[in-house]
């Protein structure tokens, strides 16, 4: 179970000097559930998914999250990946010089030394990933290049969701994965994020786009506006957004 | 003003000990240079050349001339394990045949130390050695200097045209004494379509203190092929200086990729000359500094003179601690040298905020119809990489290695021969 409670974070901006963009963020995440937020450009819907993966760049003010019962703000983001924690970033870094096959049996092996479980030998390594490649739609030809070097938007999104799938976290979180795919990749998506889906994994979704939802029916909505949840619902929220707008709901809090 | 020259650099000087060994053309010249650098002294830090060098530590101790020793090297442990090869070694700069493959030189090949050379090649190494007038550039480097008035010996390899070595040859220096100041110097001739893979590494399982001096010469005939691959892995209190000359000829083409870690002080200065069209030079290089107070310095330049030539110089660092770095990438086209390509970078990752790098691109151009480019980069290590691969389990430090390596990764790859790569990688690593 994902529990945040009361979350104030705030960044340190080269110009502005320091900027609150998380006033009091509420949210509970049970396990199974799968919870999408939704809000306007600069709500901090990425911020949050950002602070829980461990981003060292935000500065906690206040509040808690807990995961599974343990302090996560406490935690390095390796540890948070050891305890199950996934972000499936917006815009994936790109990293000359480093194998994405030999980066991907990295992070897998060093996942499963933490669970004490032996290392994948290399043969083992390649028919999983290869298999998880056809489902993701990325060409083999990608294990040999570095690390989203040179990748497409789309190509980017696919590997996000591939080393999901091998990883195979307790608490997913996607950053606008949707964002920039055709039809077709969001249908992957989708599918990807439905397989792994069971009683025990919580899952959040941040997006814009009621689109993804289609494919991903949530258990529960949110709207974020300026740094907080100012509305909560079921996927009936969402279509309602989609319809008439973020500004119907800014408005008719502001009333 | 001159920088205070330490007494046994002096008494070597001297002594000359080149012109007591050598016939009269080349002692004529060590002789000269003895007097030209007792005379001039040391470079200050007002040489430009010299600027971030501190030569106080030639003064630290009180070296003598090297020897041989006893050896009781396991040499095997040493050996290329991937591949046949052909194993040269040289214990304290001076050249160990009981310790060598001679038995695997081919017959067609000359590989042999210059004193025998002196003997049984003299046409040879008269005909290539260098003559008075490319002496003169030795004024700006002291230490080809000092190695002309007191080089012994060295190594002399010679391929006929067409000769071709199946397997790379491995130049292997042990430095296994201490307080000793040794300056092989080799000559290096490929003839016509002569192929050459040749791997330089410098260790010191026991030695420290010492001062290795080595001077190279590499002549390349038309369309000779050489790649050469240094590591200089040196005692961290040892003084490493290297001054190599590389002239090229038609169509031929050369790969030099370094790789420098060890040593206290090191200078590695490489020139190329791109004689005849057609001729290509690849210049790659990898340093990395682990201590306080370690400092290497590449001085690299390449002179295309003629038309049609290529070069291509990449150079990358990384600097812990409280570590000194210098790169100065001299690029020199002549008037003539029309439809010239050449290409140069360096970048650098410091990882402390107490390391320093000095990176300077020289780009000279007198003509008019060239493609040049050049690129220098100093920086850190990219934190949104880090937190990336983190974010996915990795550990901190195995994440750091893993951008460190990626960061060098290319430099590697120039290393064709997949024998001496694999060697590399497990020394660098």
């Amino acid at each position: 179970m994902l529990e945040i409670e009361n979350l104030h974070v705030k960044i340190q901006d080269e110009k502005q000097g320091t900027k609150s963009i998380l006033r009091g963020v509420n949210l509970t995440i049970k396990p199974g559930e799968v919870h999408a937020i939704m809000g306007p450009n600069g709500s901090g819907k990425s911020t949050l998914a950002n602070v829980l993966a461990g981003r060292e760049d935000y500065q906690v003010t206040a509040g808690s999250v807990f995961w599974q019962q343990h302090d996560l703000l406490s935690l390095s983001p390796e540890d948070r990946a050891a305890r199950g924690v996934f972000l499936a970033f917006q815009y994936p870094t790109e990293i000359p010089g480093v194998n994405n096959m030999y980066f991907l049996r990295t992070a897998l092996n060093s996942l499963r030394k933490r669970q004490q479980l032996p290392p994948l030998d290399a043969a083992d390594f390649l028919v999983l990933v290869k298999n998880k490649m056809k489902t993701v739609g990325l060409n083999e030809s990608f294990l040999h290049r570095a690390l989203n070097e040179g990748f497409s938007g789309g190509e980017k999104k696919r590997n996000e969701v591939l080393q999901m799938l091998m990883l195979e976290p307790e608490l997913l979180i996607l950053d606008e994965t949707d964002s920039g795919l055709d039809i077709d990749a969001l249908q992957m998506v989708g599918q990807s994020v439905n397989s792994l889906r069971n009683s025990t994994r919580s899952i959040l979704v941040v997006t814009h786009y009621q689109r993804l939802l289609d494919y991903i029916r949530p258990d529960a909505v949110h709207v974020m506006s300026r740094g907080q949840i100012i509305k909560s619902g079921d996927e009936q929220l969402a279509r309602e957004l989609e319809s008439k707008g973020y500004s119907w709901i800014e408005n008719e809090i502001a009333i | 003003m001159t920088a205070v020259m330490p007494l046994w650099l002096q008494k070597e000087l001297s002594e000359c000990a080149a012109a007591r060994v050598w016939p009269a053309q080349i002692a004529d010249l060590s002789r000269h240079y003895a007097a030209h650098l007792l005379q001039q002294g040391l470079p200050t830090r007002k040489n430009e050349r010299w600027k971030y060098s501190d030569l106080s530590c030639l003064a630290k101790h009180e070296l003598t001339a090297s020897t041989l020793g006893t050896s009781d090297l396991n040499i095997d442990n040493y050996r290329l394990q991937h591949a046949a090869s052909i194993l040269l070694v040289l214990v304290n700069g001076c050249f160990a045949p009981q310790l060598s493959d001679l038995h695997r030189i081919p017959p067609q090949a000359v590989i042999t130390s210059l004193q025998t050379a002196k003997q049984e090649h003299a046409d040879l190494l008269h005909q290539h050695w260098p003559d008075q007038k490319e002496h003169l550039l030795y004024q700006d480097h002291p230490f080809a200097a000092l190695n002309a008035a007191a080089f012994i010996d060295g190594l002399f390899l010679y391929l006929p045209d067409h000769c071709q070595l199946s397997s790379p040859l491995h130049l292997l220096s042990i430095s296994t004494d201490a307080f000793f100041a040794a300056h092989p110097r080799h000559l290096f001739i490929l003839g016509k379509q002569a192929k050459l893979s040749l791997i330089e590494e410098y260790q010191a399982p026991s030695g420290k203190s010492y001062l290795m001096n080595t001077v190279t010469n590499f002549i390349l005939k038309d369309e000779a092929r050489l790649d050469y691959c240094k590591l200089q892995n040196e005692h961290r209190d040892a003084l490493h200086f290297a001054h190599t000359t590389l002239k090229l000829a038609h169509d031929s083409h050369a790969s030099l990729s370094n790789f420098s870690l060890g040593s206290r002080f090191a200078r590695d200065d490489v020139m190329v000359h791109l004689q005849a069209p057609g001729s290509q030079c690849k210049t790659s290089g990898f340093y990395r500094l682990n201590h306080d107070d370690q400092y290497i310095d590449h001085h690299i330049s390449i002179s295309h003179e003629a038309a049609h030539t290529q070069s291509d110089m990449n150079y990358k660092g990384i600097l812990h601690h409280k570590s000194r770095a210098v790169f100065n990438g001299r690029l020199h086209v002549s008037k003539d040298a029309q439809k010239t390509v050449a290409h140069q970078a360096n970048h650098n990752l410091l990882l402390s905020p107490q390391a320093e790098i000095y990176t300077k691109p020289e780009l000279e151009i007198h003509a008019d119809d060239v493609k040049c480019k050049h690129g220098a980069t100093i920086g850190q290590l990219d934190q949104d990489a880090l937190f990336y691969l983190c974010s996915r389990g990795i550990l901190h430090n195995d994440a750091i290695d893993m951008l460190l390596q990626g960061f060098a990764d290319d430099i590697f790859q120039q290393i064709a021969d997949p024998a001496i790569n694999k060697h590399i990688k497990e020394k660098v690593a």
